[in-house]
Order: C-alpha cells, then structure tokens, then sequence
C-alpha cells in the first residue's frame, strides 16, 4: 500500500476549507472515514437491516451473524481468546463507565486503593474519581515527568489495598507510549507480597489504529478503545475484558436483551458479552467498526507505525526550526506516536487554530480533556496537532506555514 | 467572516496595547467568568472613588486574542463611567465597540469581559444606585 495513494481511499479530503486542500491534523479528536467503511455500513443498512436476536427471519439472521461476525473480526485485531472477550459499547468513554459500573460497584470496597495517573484523559479519570467517592476507596495519583514517563518506582501508596489500575496506552496530549508490559510487571511485582493481584484496565483510545495492540501479552485485565479514532464510524466502541474474570463482572444497563428470565419481581442476567450490550446495539456501528479494523490490518499496523513515525520526526525537526514554539512532553520520536502538543509564545492556541484554519489546517486547541495535567503546568490551553496513516510531508510542512502566517499577524 | 479577516489590524492594536491588563492591589469590585469553548478566562478588579465613579481597573487574563481585545476595549471605554450605569451595558454594546462580523462562537469569546463585570457588579452597593 502506497501512503502517498491513501487519501484517494477517503472521499473528504475533495473538500476545499477555504479555498485550500484539506490538511487534516487532528487524528487524536477523530480519525476520517475510508469509503469502504461506509460502503460497508451502506450495504448493510441497504441488503440486511434488521434487529439482531429477535427474529426468525432471513433478514434477522443476517443481521445478527454479520453483528456477531463483527465482534470476531475485532476480537481478533485486539488479540482477544475469544470474541466473547469483546464487548460493543458506544465508546471508549462508555466502556470505562461500564468497567466502573459493572466492575467496580461490586469490587471496590471502603479503604482500597485505586490508582490512576495525572494525565489521563478525563473519561479515564472521572470515572474513577466518582467511583472511590461512592465506596470511600482512595484514588490514588501516578505522577508523570516533563518528558511524559510514568514516575512509577517511587509510588508510595498502599499496594496491600490495589484492587484496580488504569492509564492510557498512549496519552492523547503528550503522545508517549507507555511501557504497559513492564508497568503492569512492576506494579504486580509490588503487590504480589501481599498477596494482592489489582485488575488493570487499559484506554486504548490513542493506541488500537497506531500500533498493533495484544491484550494477551499485555497482561491487562481491560481494554477499551473508539471506532472514530481508528477510522470507523461514531457511536461504536469496544471492551475487551478477560474472560478469566467474567465472574468478578456485574450489570452495567438493564433491559432487552441482556436477561435471562424476567418476572415481575425479579430478573436473571445472560451471559457476557449480551449481559453487557442492552438494547437494540449500534449493528451498522459494529460492521463499521470491523470494516475499519479489516481496512487497517490490510494496510498492515506496522506500516501505519513506521509511516507515522517519520512523519512524526518530520512534524518534530520542523517545529523546533520555528523560534518561539514550545514543545510539551518528548521532543524526540522514539516512544511517541505522531502527536505534538505545542503552543507558540505570544500567540494565544486558539487563535492559532483560527488562523491555520484558514490555511486549510485542521488542529486541535483547548486542554483535550486533560485539565489537570494543564493545570499543573500552569498553562491555559495547548495547540495539538497529530498526524495518521493519511497525512503526509505536505500537511506538515502547511502547517508550519501557517504558524509562521500567525506569527506575521501577532508579530512575534 | 473569515478568521484571516477577523485578526485586523485595529483587533491587534488592542490586543498588543492593554493598558489595563494589571494587577490592581486596593479595588471594590471584582468578578470572573470563562468560555469554556477556548479556555478564556478573565478576572476583573474595578475601584470606584466615593461618588461610585469608576477610577481604576485591572483585569487578568490568558485567553484568546478576540476576549483580550474585547476586554481591552471596555476596560477603556468604562472608566469615568459610574459602576451603576456598567448594569447597563449589554452584549450589542460590546459587539460595537469595533468593527468586526463575528461568528457565533468568536462572539463568545467576545462577551467574557462583560460577563466577567456583571459577575463583579452583581451585588452592586446601595449607595451608588442611581
């Protein structure tokens, strides 16, 4: 697969954003839809639209078997045992809530310990935050370096208490990818004197579309990711959970297709995965989604990586050639997928945004969901630019034109 | 509008120039507000003599070019004004204080100065009600 051929795969980039080709740098907010994945989701909307489960009908069986083959194509693009390991959810936002519902509600107890880190996005924060709030458990906070490393030695908090860990894979504002094999050895390392064996929950929101991902040598206990940012559609998310704790898991939403018995005082739950997807599920999402993960294993993870990241050394040299810009977290490539938070001194991130915008330049400005992380950098807001499989040198290269276009207008 | 249209020369003059973007150590009044849109943040500190004239202000902010520009203009535009009549002021009196066709959002942006003074005159002392 030619990259330099890629973006004739997605029909938006024909659209003109004030008169100039679209350069599209904001893949961390959400990726573009390949034609294929909507063709996908069309045929299926057009030759075999029905409800799953719930009918004995042609159209009911192909919609379910296709729905269930969906879940078998992401099962196996995460490296999950079984596809029953993979649950659809909306979201990677909707998948932690549902790890903080079904999980945490009958897990967490009074005085233990929940660790996160203090540059995780807030759906994976907030969460937890309101979780040890409910149960008077302790939340406890992995500092992080400049550099984006997780301060994971010094960790003084109780490990006699951990019954739970989440960070991110890959943090969507300072862009590192994080060593999860060796976190999750070293935390296991500190709480296997206690007997203690803390579930670790995975975001890979920034990292599934990135890089290939196996939840099995991982050693994570979850996994969550979105379909929009691994060029599927919106509203569709998975959860992987290892089926070696579906015991440990409760309910998260009650309702159709989810139970076994139902009388009118009581009610019995199926089995994982339907125990977890009540409701009619997001079908044309899940063929969408698996859509996406066949287009990105045809062009192969390791080729999307190895493209993103001379891109992201490109994206790097060229910004540090500009005086004034700031780079937070790694100025080198080497553990980063091809995202870079910056701001340009003198020049508020908003205006920034404004004005590359009409540059054709499509960047992220605000604190992407990370406000305690800005806080403590005291910064108000960063500029994010993060590149994917379809951008290229000339994307980079409109966007430092752009800074420097800001830079004439604020005379820095 | 444009965004290329949006930052003129005369926004840029009053984004460079803030006279009244200071600390001010002995005021009466003081008010906050945000867009949460683009992280605009602006506090307001305003001092007023015994008549309720407005005297002095100094305002903090770290916010987009649009809100501190705009904050900028109304600083200047209020002082010698007397803090009741700042009850008055509306969001088509900011808007004119240039000449610029905003778009939804940047009009956001826009009002954080204002907001900021109505939040600082909400509770406004009896003895300056006209």
């Amino acid at each position: 697969m030619l990259f330099k051929d890629i973006k004739k795969e997605f029909k938006i980039f024909n659209r003109k954003i004030f008169d100039k080709n679209l350069h599209y740098l904001d893949n961390a907010a959400t990726t573009q839809i390949p034609d294929k994945v909507l063709n996908a989701i069309i045929e299926f909307e057009t030759k075999h639209r029905a409800n799953v489960k719930r009918g004995n009908h042609t159209l009911s069986e192909e919609a379910t078997n296709l729905y269930e083959e969906s879940r078998k194509i992401v099962a196996d693009f995460i490296g999950a045992s079984v596809s029953d390991e993979v649950i659809f959810t909306n979201g990677a936002t909707d998948s932690l809530n549902l790890v903080a519902i079904a999980w945490g509600e009958k897990n967490i107890n009074e005085g233990d310990v929940i660790l996160v880190t203090e540059v995780e996005h807030h759906s994976n924060f907030v969460p937890w935050l309101e979780l040890a709030k409910r149960k008077n458990a302790k939340l406890e906070i992995i500092k992080v370096s400049d550099e984006g490393k997780l301060l994971i030695d010094d960790l003084n908090i109780d490990f006699s208490k951990l019954k739970l860990v989440s960070f991110a894979h890959v943090s969507n504002v300072l862009g590192v990818v994080n060593d999860v094999k060796n976190i999750v050895k070293n935390i296991k390392n500190k709480c296997s004197k206690f007997n203690v064996t803390p579930r670790f929950v995975l975001d890979g929101a920034q990292s599934v579309s990135h890089f290939k991902v196996n939840v099995k040598s991982l050693g994570v206990d979850f996994l969550v990711f979105s379909g929009h940012k691994m060029c599927g559609p919106f509203g569709i998310g998975g959860l992987y959970i290892n089926r070696n704790i579906f015991n440990e898991i409760g309910e998260y939403k009650y309702g159709g297709g989810m139970i076994k018995e139902v009388s009118l005082t009581n009610a019995t739950y199926g089995k994982i995965p339907h125990k977890l997807e009540a409701g009619t599920p997001n079908i044309s999402g899940a063929i969408g989604l698996a859509e996406a993960c066949k287009f990105l294993s045809d062009i192969g993870l390791e080729n999307i990586y190895n493209h993103e990241k001379k891109l992201a050394k490109y994206l790097l040299d060229e910004l540090q050639k500009l005086n004034d810009v700031i780079i937070y977290g790694p100025k080198t490539y080497e553990n980063k997928i091809g995202l870079v938070s910056f701001n340009v001194m003198g020049i508020p991130s908003h205006d920034l945004a404004s004005i590359l915008d009409v540059n054709g330049v499509a960047i992220r400005s605000g604190q992407h969901c990370v406000m305690p992380w800005h806080t403590r950098q005291t910064i108000s807001t960063t500029a994010r630019a993060s590149v994917y499989l379809y951008n290229d040198e000339k994307d980079v290269d409109a966007l430092i034109s752009g800074i420097k276009n800001a830079k004439d207008i604020f005379i820095v | 509008m444009t965004n290329n249209l949006l930052y003129t020369k005369e926004l840029m003059h009053y984004f460079k120039n803030q006279p009244y973007k200071k600390d001010l150590q002995n005021y009466d009044y003081f008010g906050k507000a945000s867009n949460d849109h683009c992280g605009d943040n602006i506090e307001v500190k305003i001092k007023v003599n015994e008549e309720g004239e407005i005297v002095d202000i100094g305002y903090k902010s770290d916010g987009c070019a649009v809100s501190q520009s705009y904050m900028s203009m109304l600083a200047e535009d209020i002082v010698g004004l007397n803090i009741s009549g700042l009850l008055k002021l509306n969001d088509n009196y900011v808007e004119s204080l240039i000449d610029l066709d905003l778009t939804p959002s940047r009009k956001n942006c826009a009002l954080v100065g204002l907001r900021a003074i109505k939040d600082a005159v909400k509770e406004i002392d009896d003895r300056f009600d006209n």
